[in-house]
């Protein structure tokens, strides 16, 4: 009898650890699927294959102005730079496509978790670690050679859907796509503000004169051409610069805190279509 | 006692009074030129800030300004401004001790509820 009342109990308290384990925990694909779900709710007239267009998928003004600039896009010149770039040998006669077999259109390669490095490798990354690798030096991370290389990339690349992967055998990957995901919620700076309070809840409304952009989306369309900057820039250009108007310290470019956070961001993103360099206010 | 002598004493415990008084209101004067802040006061107050900037970046919590307002505290200390130095660094120290529990707080950081809900 005794020996059937514990057997019970110990029952009735795996079903209930495994209840609250399955409520409480999530897999990145479930995550994935509640953010993309959420912005497809929120914004229920915006076709799936808009949201790579960002606030122009849902600001019909803003929209109107971005296609006249489209028309004569301000990201040609870094797209033609890039291209000479991309074919001009380095010093010992090699090039760019001799560390990039699949090149120059493998934008949808990256971000990618690199299992012998362990750690998460970002097309600006990979593209410095070639030029070290030949003995060249590398590039500064946000703007000028390296964005106008990443535009012709991404202009090559145009087309190609996110799709990027968590290996299920190398936890180190999924930490990192969880330092990611803290890094994005994570209120910061004396506003005390995550990236979530922008581009979650808030996406759509106005903050002075713009129009908040929805996360999903945002990883499509690098590197961008600014109009508040002038000029081409990186994403972890863009991280940064948020990162400042809530008046936090940014990060460097290509820390481990912004890989991570592109790593998380991207694949919340899979499905998305690649459409960068783009234009921006 | 004379109605003279009368007036004299009251005058002299008037005199007397009014010294009295005189010197309470000039009391919280001299403590207060006795605490008029110094160099080494205004150096103590910026490396207080310093240490806190540091522990609060050493948790990714810094703020964007407290690196600032340090240097601008070090400066006015050059400049001899102390008293405008200690305020400045304590206003940078508040800020690192800010951003550092900010970013304890925020450690378990997550999707809301609203977006994922946890709880069902």
């Amino acid at each position: 009898m005794t020996t059937a009342r514990s057997t019970f109990m110990l029952a009735v308290l795996l079903v209930g650890l495994m209840l609250a384990g399955g409520a409480f925990a999530a897999t990145p694909a479930e995550e994935q699927a509640a953010f993309q779900a959420y912005f497809k709710q929120r914004f229920p007239n915006v076709p799936e294959d808009e949201f790579k267009n960002g606030a122009y998928a849902i600001d019909p003004v803003g929209r109107e102005n971005w296609e006249a600039i489209e028309e004569f896009p301000p990201y040609e010149t870094a797209i033609s730079k890039g291209e000479t770039l991309w074919n001009t040998p380095f010093a010992n006669g090699r090039g760019y496509a001799d560390c990039f077999a699949d090149g120059p259109a493998i934008a949808a390669q990256y971000p990618r978790w690199d299992r012998e490095r362990g750690m998460v490798v970002t097309l600006p990354l990979a593209l410095n670690d070639c030029r070290q690798a030949n003995d060249e030096a590398p590039l500064k991370y946000v703007k000028g050679p390296i964005a106008d290389l990443v535009a012709y990339i991404a202009y090559e690349s145009r087309g190609q859907i996110t799709q990027v992967e968590i290996p299920a055998d190398d936890p180190r990957a999924l930490a990192a796509y969880e330092q990611g995901k803290r890094f994005y919620f994570a209120r910061r700076g004396q506003l005390n503000f995550s990236c979530a309070h922008c581009h979650f809840a808030n996406s759509g409304a106005r903050l002075r004169s713009e129009v908040l952009s929805p996360a999903l989306g945002h990883t499509t369309h690098w590197p961008v051409y600014r109009s508040d900057w002038g000029e081409m820039g990186t994403l972890h250009r863009r991280f940064a610069g948020c990162n400042e108007q809530v008046r936090a310290k940014a990060f460097k470019p290509q820390s481990e805190a912004y890989r991570n956070l592109e790593y998380f961001l991207t694949y919340l993103n899979n499905g998305q279509e690649l459409n960068g360099p783009g234009a921006r206010k | 006692m004379t109605e003279d002598s009368i007036i004299a004493s009251r005058l002299k415990r008037g005199f007397r009074n009014s010294l009295i008084l005189g010197l309470l209101a000039v009391l919280p004067l001299g403590a207060a030129w006795s605490e008029t802040p110094d160099q080494s006061q205004a150096l103590a107050s910026i490396e207080a800030a310093e240490a806190a900037r540091q522990r609060a970046d050493s948790v990714g919590g810094e703020w964007r300004d407290t690196a600032t307002m340090i240097e601008q505290a070090k400066t006015l200390a050059a400049d001899g401004r102390y008293a405008a130095a200690i305020e400045l660094a304590n206003d940078a120290k508040r800020q690192g001790e800010l951003g550092y529990d900010q970013a304890l707080g925020e450690q378990h950081a997550d999707f809301p509820a609203y977006v994922l809900d946890r709880s069902r």
